[in-house]
């Protein structure tokens, strides 16, 4: 409390309200003389709505400033706008000036004129620049290496991809009935002659797999025969071991 | 004082006004896409030969321009395409051609008469030719032309807010091109 009062004390002494005040601004000499008069005529003439009519002043403004005035706003509302989205994203924007650097020459825009095209023209006039057929040449180039190197790829890669598709060929290929059209004799000839078929130790197929043809040959053979080969073929063998 | 888009095209409609519509067209479109092009290809040189194409599309166009969009979106839309196109067939011929430019709007810049490495309108400039074609794109259309989303989408085919996130991203790595640099 008590230091409150000492404030009251300093301010009650250092107030400009026990002294005379004086405001920075002035008027014009006999402004106050002179401003009824100056009224009465105004009414008088009919110029009641503004005190630029009084006559202490001609104000103006630019031509087309009411026009533009609201541009002018709405610009400034923008900026507003996007001057706070930065200071919430990159706060380096507040130290940069907003005008581009680089500069048109002078005179630019008062001379520019564009070549209106005659749309009546049938004759359409192709250019071709030299930068352009240079710039083609390239591709053409280029496009030749790339079709040079997938040839190559395809040449050599060739045996990989060959295979599955042989396979699957060979799956669907009725074996049954092309061996039917086969005659007995020609038959006989080739499983004579072959090198395969007449070394059965050579023949390695897995379970399902062996030819039909084997299994109908089997079938016409005989028991006696059958038992005469088997005998024939163990004494082979253990003579082979040597047994 | 510049007509409005409305009497512009039915001025423009009128073949008695056609042409003196179109030039009042440019006049009033000119600068806009200027600096819209110039800031994503850099070069002055480059800039005019796409804004008169620019032009002379939207001469050729404009007979069917449907006023779905305002005119001036149609036409950031045009300019906005030449763009990508021209960068695409930049970067394309780079590629063909062998050579070592993949900084080359960056050392356009570099090259620039006025161009103070010290000065962070400079820096910046540099940091903006980091981003991607179509986030440069959004950074531009939204810091330099205060651009709204809503407007942005038309023209770049975009969700807002794919947009919206694609300048906060844009505005972070600036931020972070210009810190390390």
């Amino acid at each position: 409390m008590k230091h409150n009062k000492e404030i009251l004390q300093e301010l009650t002494e250092a107030t400009l309200l026990s002294k005379d005040i004086k405001l920075p601004y002035e008027v014009t000499t006999d402004y106050f003389d002179n401003l009824p008069p100056i009224l009465v005529k105004n009414i008088s003439n009919g110029k009641t709505n503004s005190i630029g009519n009084i006559g202490f002043a001609d104000y103006s403004v630019p031509d087309g400033y009411f026009e533009g005035l609201s541009n002018v706003i709405l610009a400034s509302a923008a900026n507003k706008v996007i001057g706070e989205e930065l200071n919430t994203t990159a706060l380096i924007f507040n130290a940069i000036s907003k005008e581009v650097p680089y500069q048109a020459p002078e005179g630019y825009f008062e001379k520019l004129q564009v070549v209106i095209p005659d749309l009546n023209s049938k004759v359409p006039t192709k250019v071709t620049s030299i930068s352009s057929f240079r710039y083609w040449a390239q591709i053409g180039v280029a496009a030749s290496l790339v079709g040079v190197m997938i040839l190559c790829t395809t040449i050599f890669s060739n045996k990989e991809t060959k295979s599955p598709t042989t396979y699957l060929s060979y799956k669907s290929v009725d074996i049954k009935g092309d061996l039917d059209k086969v005659s007995d004799a020609e038959l006989v000839k080739y499983l004579n002659n072959d090198n395969v078929t007449a070394n059965p130790d050579l023949i390695i197929l897995d379970d399902g797999e062996l030819p039909n043809v084997v299994e109908q040959k089997i079938q016409t053979v005989s028991d006696d025969d059958l038992k005469q080969y088997l005998r024939q073929a163990s004494v082979s063998k253990n003579l082979k071991k040597g047994i | 004082m510049h007509l409005d888009d409305k009497e512009l095209l039915d001025l423009f409609r009128n073949s008695s006004t056609k042409e003196s519509a179109f030039t009042a067209i440019i006049n009033k479109f000119q600068e806009r896409l200027y600096w819209h092009i110039r800031k994503m290809v850099i070069s002055h040189d480059d800039t005019n030969d796409m804004l008169q194409n620019v032009f002379i599309k939207v001469w050729k166009g404009l007979d069917n321009f449907r006023e779905d969009s305002q005119l001036y979106t149609w036409l950031y839309r045009i300019a906005t395409n030449e763009c990508l196109t021209f960068l695409e067939q930049k970067k394309r011929k780079v590629t063909v051609s062998f050579e070592n430019d993949e900084n080359g709007l960056s050392n356009t810049i570099k090259a620039d008469k006025n161009f103070d490495a010290n000065k962070l309108e400079w820096k910046l400039q540099l940091a903006i030719q980091t981003l991607p074609e179509r986030q440069r794109l959004v950074f531009n259309l939204r810091y330099y032309d205060a651009m709204p989303y809503g407007k942005m989408s038309k023209i770049l085919e975009t969700s807002e807010g794919a947009l919206k996130a694609s300048y906060h991203h844009a505005a972070k790595k600036i931020e972070q091109y210009i810190l390390n640099g």
